[in-house]
């Protein structure tokens, strides 16, 4: 199990005054959903899709990055679209760490950028897991980010792993 | 003990003053608001300075993970990791053995101890130390991991600064804005006592002084004016009122109780400058008889025409009066006995006239006793039993006009005050 891991609520509750504590108390049910998430040892992060997604097919880490930072990706002529999983804050911040390099303030950012300069839609955002995995499912180029027993749970593809909680 | 009661007291009615309350309610606003302002900008600005950190760690960290390339244990590598410590933002860089954990390559600050625990937001750990890992390869295809310790402690520090600027400007916002109400509340205040002395003054019956106020306070003007209205008002009345005390309704003459003051006045001033003063008394012959034959109406129409014969007779400075029915009185200021007979014969002159009322002419004639101050009396009751009595002599005798027998004091003799209190009859009654 990752020490991070182990650490993430407690290192936030470190912080002093009474305003931080009501932020602290506000975040703390979100905080713990995440942390039953990935509490369990050997949690992955993964990138998920529906049951139509192309058989075998696979991205590299920048073929990720440029198609959630606003790029063209297509797997067996099939564009991908991708999905924003809003329903677990650490989940998101592990994907913005491990797979984009930003923080949430920049990528929100430069979602914003794109759809003003080019046009683009914003990409669709879930905070609900039930809502993201049935819009995963209908579309077949939609690919999401999630934990993979999440993933497993909802009855998802696994399109290959992002990141492991595999650290010495 | 008691010094501390009247202190309490005293702040206790300070507080409960217009400016205590203005002050009071500002804070109780202030208490509310100012925490939710000054809270809310600190933590917008607090995450602002947080991503921004995490932005820039993460960004760094992936173009250094890119730059160590294929060969992350080349000694170019190993230059980079060294360069990176040195910039003191990154507290230690290393390169480590996925499999085995091992430390393949690293540049260290002196004396840096770094047990690894990612972090994915700021302040985690509670270390001060952003501590994050990259993934890398080695030329054998080994899987590596890059770990960077980025210091937390300068945008702590940016933080602090921000919460204590936050801090000096909410305290000189709260200092500047209290003053700010003080000098408006006193502003206010010093018109409402203004107002308030005034309502006090118009209470205990001196409204003589007007109320000119401009606060600036639209409803202090406002009360003010209106308690100017009042004032006026209170004034117009009570000069109505002293009038009707003073002055007979029918004619518009003095009546009795303002001729008594106005004959104690005559004596009194008469007293110290030595200078005499006449009283005529003047009754109407024929009045009850026209009253009678003609009717009230025409005997009220009749008085007032005569005491507007009187008026024309005598000086502004004179008084002419009605003491009651046909009945009425002169006081003739600075006049001796001969000044006071030419005036009765005038007085008699016009009220033998003829007086034409609703088509009928009508000759009443008057009979007119007087006396003169201070030869046949030093008071109000001397004077005027003096002149009544010659008066109806003169009525009596049909001789118009008939100066009073009794003398306290020759006219060429000593002072009347020498002589006060010992009356002396005048042998030559005057015609």
């Amino acid at each position: 199990m990752h020490e991070a891991l182990k650490q993430g609520a407690r290192g936030r509750r470190r912080r002093p005054g009474a305003w931080r504590l009501a932020v602290l108390l506000a975040l703390l049910p979100a905080w713990l959903l995440g942390a039953a998430a990935w509490a369990a040892p050997g949690a992955r992060l993964v990138l998920a899709a529906g049951p139509h997604f192309p058989e075998g097919a696979r991205l590299n880490p920048q073929e990720v990055r440029l198609l959630f930072l606003g790029g063209r990706v297509t797997r067996e002529g099939l564009r991908l679209q991708p999905v924003l999983n809003a329903a677990d804050p650490f989940l998101e911040e592990v994907f913005l760490q491990k797979v984009l390099f930003m923080s949430k303030a920049h990528y929100q950012r430069r979602l914003v950028a794109l759809a003003f300069r080019l046009g683009r839609p914003r990409p669709p955002v879930f905070q609900d897991e039930e809502a993201l995995a049935e819009h995963l499912r209908r579309r077949p180029g939609a690919v999401s980010y999630l934990w993979a027993r999440q993933a497993r749970r909802l009855g998802l593809k696994v399109v290959q792993e992002l990141w492991s909680d595999s650290a010495p | 003990m008691v010094r501390l009661r009247t202190l309490k007291e005293a702040l206790r009615g300070r507080l409960e003053s217009f400016s205590g309350r203005m002050i009071l309610g500002m804070l109780a606003v202030h208490a509310a608001l100012l925490p939710l302002l000054f809270g809310g900008v600190i933590y917008i600005v607090q995450r602002g300075y947080e991503a921004q950190f995490v932005d820039n760690v993460r960004s760094q960290a992936y173009v250094i993970s890119l730059a160590l390339g294929s060969d992350p244990l080349g000694p170019q590598a190993q230059a980079l990791l060294e360069d990176l410590s040195l910039s003191g933002r990154v507290l230690y860089a290393e390169v480590v053995d996925r499999r085995t954990g091992e430390v393949v390559a690293a540049a260290p600050q002196p004396g840096m101890s770094h047990p690894f625990r990612e972090d994915f937001f700021f302040g985690q750990g509670g270390d001060e130390i952003y501590h994050i890992a990259l993934p890398l390869s080695a030329p054998d295809g080994r899987p590596l991991e890059l770990h960077l310790g980025y210091d937390e402690t300068p945008t702590r520090q940016q933080i602090a600064l921000a919460y204590r600027r936050a801090l000096y400007i909410g305290l000189a916002y709260i200092v500047l804005t209290l003053v700010l109400v003080a000098l408006v509340s006193a502003q206010v205040t010093r018109s409402l006592d203004r107002v308030r002395q005034a309502s006090r003054a118009i209470a205990s019956g001196r409204f003589d002084q007007s109320l000119d106020l401009r606060s600036h306070v639209r409803e202090v003007d406002s009360l003010a004016k209106d308690l100017e209205d009042m004032r006026r008002t209170l004034v117009d009345l009570a000069a109505a009122l002293e009038y009707q005390a003073l002055h007979d309704p029918l004619t518009g003459l003095s009546n009795r109780a303002h001729f008594y003051d106005r004959l104690h006045q005559a004596i009194a001033a008469s007293r110290r400058s030595g200078e005499p003063f006449t009283l005529l008394l003047v009754d109407l012959d024929r009045f009850k008889e026209i009253n009678d034959t003609h009717g009230h109406q025409v005997g009220d129409l009749l008085i007032q025409q005569v005491a507007a014969r009187l008026r024309h007779v005598i000086r502004e400075s004179d008084l002419a009066a009605r003491l009651g029915g046909d009945e009425f009185a002169l006081l003739l200021l600075g006049a001796d006995k001969e000044g006071g007979l030419r005036i009765a014969r005038k007085v008699l002159d016009q009220l033998n006239a003829p007086f034409f009322i609703r088509g009928l002419e009508l000759r009443v004639g008057a009979s007119v006793g007087l006396s003169v101050y201070p030869h046949h009396g030093s008071d109000e009751e001397s004077l005027i039993r003096c002149a009544d009595i010659s008066m109806y002599e003169a009525k009596s005798s049909g001789q118009g006009v008939q100066v009073c027998r009794m003398c306290i004091l020759p006219e060429n003799g000593p002072s009347a005050a020498s002589l006060m209190g010992q009356p002396e009859r005048d042998p030559a009654p005057t015609v």
